[in-house]
């Protein structure tokens, strides 16, 4: 009996089920936000060397639609990460619906500017330091990412935070090739400041932070531990998960959105064992909603020599990975369904808001 | 059992009679009690008489008057002693108001409101409690009248703390976790303000715990669902957001029912059928009692009254689409961390109290950890928190015909829930630690705060 092969098409949608939902609706949301908008909003501030030619480009419809497809691009590599750490089809699903319709994304797709790329490396670190951690990979990918990135400014910084504490998760679970993961983490840090250190010394671009406000033009031990206590609650977790939409989509229909990241990252710590797989991204991503304001601030002081409260927008890098441990523990069918429906339903909201303001 | 192990605390004697059994039982509970007690008792001896913002002025008026009127009239003016704490100790963080402390204060006009009351609003029943209770407690050497009363937030603070034990224990999730999730609740703003000042907010964190207590007792063929009647109609006495909690029980046995009726093969018709039983009838009573007790409270009220003159608060504010909405994320968002907006705001430290508290609600959901036998509370509880403010403001358009949107703090009443639905979550000894740590800052913070409000507001 001869044997009926299917088209390869639909042999890559049986493969990649979620992919072949998200990706359209990614650029069903991304496009008309991008066409749409007319450039009526203010984009938040564009962050590291490229800041001010994005800043230029972004004026043109036409760059827009070509920039936002870096959330496509990231979809992709979230649909694999999904797939290492054992994810359903609906889990997938629901994550990579709320990285669309999250208020981040929102911004980075239609508004053409850093956030965007940050998303993108956000994903693209964490698979190449679990394809390092596999062994599947060479580490110098990960250090060669770290020293592209760091042109997105200093906020990049954090993906390879967030990698390098993942690495040394794996490395203290295996007990073996500990130092060479952690080595390879701990360059991608220092290849990821390689940019914005050269950027600050030549005073090329903004500045990816906010001088702090003085009372008497100095700061005291007490007064810096507050803010960087500050810095340490506003700045990961909150600054992503909090983020308004554009003006127009009202704050209450978005928290929600904001409230399943929340309550992914903590309960994916709460719950991560020593022997399950998803453990070292859990801790991973705790840790660093955590140091994320705490390191921006003395990256900026050591960089600009100046107290500098970081800029929020910068947390987008995050957002990957947040959603990657919230998946780990979004095991419940109807509640994964209920998490595509509502973004779904932000993510349509938000074409039309826009389109009405534009 | 979660978190550290009960060995450290005596697993030898744990099937011992006597004290020391109980000791290696319920460690986590005297814990809890030890430390909240402790906490809220020493912030509540340290205030000076300056007044909560939350309207501690009219219920320390209420009980003034309590033994001599027995309610509040609409229309009412404050009291002698009411206008002697704001002229000579203000209110907390505003600062003294009306006439300056020491002159004539019988012009009423010159204090906020026009200095009438707005205790009309409230049935005596808890500030007979109060009064009895917090007059006793005044006995205490040391302890003056106001303290005595305001000490008694404390005492249903316990109360409420033991429900919830006790409901957790019947779910086989105490230990560390029980311990730390209880005590962020009493270290928030929530608890502060609640507990520590006179509050008409406080019982109705012990009769949630109550409620749900009977609730899923009541679930498990235990006890009559005449006690959850009996229970909501008294606590529809004490403040309508006592109704918040009995929705969640009424949610969470009806869908508790439906599970069970599937778990049978019914069809739907048959599901529907089943659900005319007293199962679901007598939670339904419950919350029907609840509404009507506290609409029968709103037509007494202009039959009490003295004036066509009140309060007005100017909390009332033109209905929108937005602020309505606003409701559904209200108290999830917001119970814990924001209470009196001027002194909570003033730093970052209590918004990761938000966090544990969607953390709670929307991840067990996520989750339907395996920990908690009962899969029908997280969805009620997480549809609770969602739908409470937007019900009780609907309630009070068509009670008052106004639209006031819900101060956060009226979440209180979920809050045995959300220690239940929380605790099962916290399987790992770090995340643990991390809370108690945290909640050890906001402890000492509170203290340390309570002293600066008591030299700022002497």
């Amino acid at each position: 009996m001869r044997r009926v092969s299917s088209p390869r098409w639909r042999t890559w949608v049986d493969r990649h089920r979620p992919l072949a939902i998200l990706l359209p609706a990614s650029l069903l949301v991304a496009w008309p936000l991008a066409l749409l908008h007319g450039g009526a909003v203010v984009p938040p501030a564009n962050q590291g060397l490229l800041a001010d030619p994005l800043t230029e480009l972004a004026a043109s419809p036409a760059w827009r639609v070509l920039w936002s497809l870096w959330l496509p691009a990231a979809l992709i590599i979230v649909e694999s990460l999904g797939r290492r750490f054992r994810m359903s089809d609906a889990t997938i699903l629901a994550i990579g619906a709320v990285l669309i319709a999250a208020p981040v994304s929102l911004w980075a797709a239609g508004w053409a500017g850093t956030d965007g790329p940050l998303i993108f490396i956000g994903v693209l670190s964490l698979w190449l330091a679990c394809r390092f951690a596999d062994g599947r990979g060479s580490g110098w990918w990960l250090v060669l990412c770290g020293l592209a990135a760091g042109v997105l400014g200093v906020a990049a910084v954090l993906a390879f935070l967030l990698a390098l504490i993942l690495l040394a998760g794996v490395a203290a679970v295996q007990r073996a090739g500990g130092l060479r993961l952690i080595g390879v983490g701990a360059l991608a840090v220092i290849a990821s400041l390689v940019l914005p250190a050269i950027a600050a010394a030549l005073r090329i671009g903004p500045t990816s932070g906010t001088p702090v406000a003085l009372e008497d033009g100095s700061i005291g031990a007490l007064s810096l531990l507050r803010r960087l206590l500050d810095a340490m609650i506003v700045t990961g977790l909150d600054a992503v998960a909090s983020r308004g939409g554009p003006p127009g989509l009202p704050d209450y229909l978005t928290q929600p959105i904001g409230w399943v990241l929340i309550a992914g990252v903590l309960v994916a710590f709460a719950q991560a064992r020593r022997s399950r797989p998803e453990a070292p991204l859990a801790v991973a991503a705790a840790v660093t909603a955590l140091l994320a304001g705490p390191v921006l601030v003395l990256v900026l002081r050591l960089l600009h020599g100046d107290w500098l409260l970081p800029h929020a927008s910068g947390s987008a890098v995050l957002l990957p990975a947040f959603l990657l441990a919230t998946g780990t523990v979004l095991g419940n069918r109807v509640a994964a369904w209920v998490v595509v429906g509502w973004s779904g339903l932000v993510a349509v909201l938000a074409v039309l808001v826009v389109a009405g303001a534009g | 059992m979660t978190g550290v192990s009960v060995r450290a605390f005596g697993a030898a004697h744990l099937d011992e009679p006597g004290l020391r059994g109980a000791l290696a039982r319920h460690w986590s509970l005297i814990v809890t009690l030890v430390v909240a007690g402790g906490y809220m008792v020493t912030v509540t001896l340290l205030h000076s008489p300056a007044l909560s913002p939350i309207d501690e002025v009219v219920y320390i008026d209420y009980l003034e008057k309590l033994w001599r009127q027995g309610v509040i009239h609409s229309g009412e003016y404050l009291g002698d002693l009411a206008r002697q704490l704001y002229a000579c100790h203000g209110v907390i963080p505003f600062g003294r108001m009306g006439p300056e402390c020491g002159t004539d204060l019988s012009d009423s006009a010159a204090f906020p409101y026009g200095g009438y009351s707005s205790g009309e609003g409230y049935p005596p029943v808890q500030f007979w409690i109060v009064r009895t209770v917090g007059d006793a407690l005044s006995l205490i050497p040391g302890v003056g009248q106001v303290t005595g009363w305001r000490l008694v937030g404390t005492l249903w603070l316990m109360g409420g703390l033991v429900f919830s034990y006790l409901i957790a224990r019947r779910m086989r999730i105490v230990g560390w976790g029980f311990v730390a999730v209880s005590l962020a609740i009493v270290a928030s703003p929530l608890g502060y303000w609640s507990f520590s000042f006179v509050s008409t907010d406080a019982p109705i964190f012990c009769l949630g715990a109550i409620l749900l207590w009977l609730a899923i007792r009541f679930a498990r063929g235990e006890v009559s669902g005449w006690w959850l009647v009996g229970v909501a109609a008294l606590g529809a006495t004490f403040k309508p957001t006592g109704i918040a909690v009995v929705g969640l029980v009424l949610i969470y046995l009806v869908a508790r029912r439906i599970r069970a009726l599937r778990a049978e093969g019914r069809d739907a018709r048959g599901v529907l059928r089943g659900l005319l039983g007293p199962q679901v009838g007598l939670p339904l009573l419950a919350f029907i009692m609840a509404v009507a007790v506290q609409f029968a409270w709103t037509r007494i009220v202009p039959l009490l009254a003295i004036s066509r003159d009140s309060a007005d608060q100017g909390v009332a504010v033109p209905p929108t689409v937005d602020l309505f909405g606003q409701q559904f994320t209200n108290f999830l968002g917001g119970a814990l961390r924001l209470v009196v907006p001027q002194a909570d705001s003033a730093t970052n430290i209590f918004l990761p109290l938000t966090w544990l508290a969607i953390a709670g609600v929307i991840g067990s959901l996520l989750m339907m950890p395996r920990g908690s036998r009962d899969r029908s509370l997280p969805i009620a509880v997480l549809l609770a928190f969602l739908l409470a403010a937007p019900f009780l403001t609907a309630g009070i358009v068509v009670a008052s015909g106004s639209f006031f949107p819900m101060p956060p703090r009226y979440g209180l009443a979920l809050m045995p829930a959300l220690i239940v639905v929380t605790v099962p979550l916290l399987r790992n000894r770090w995340a643990i630690r991390a809370l108690l740590a945290y909640v050890a800052i906001l402890l000492g913070y509170g203290i340390a705060v309570t002293i600066a409000f008591a030299g700022w507001y002497p």
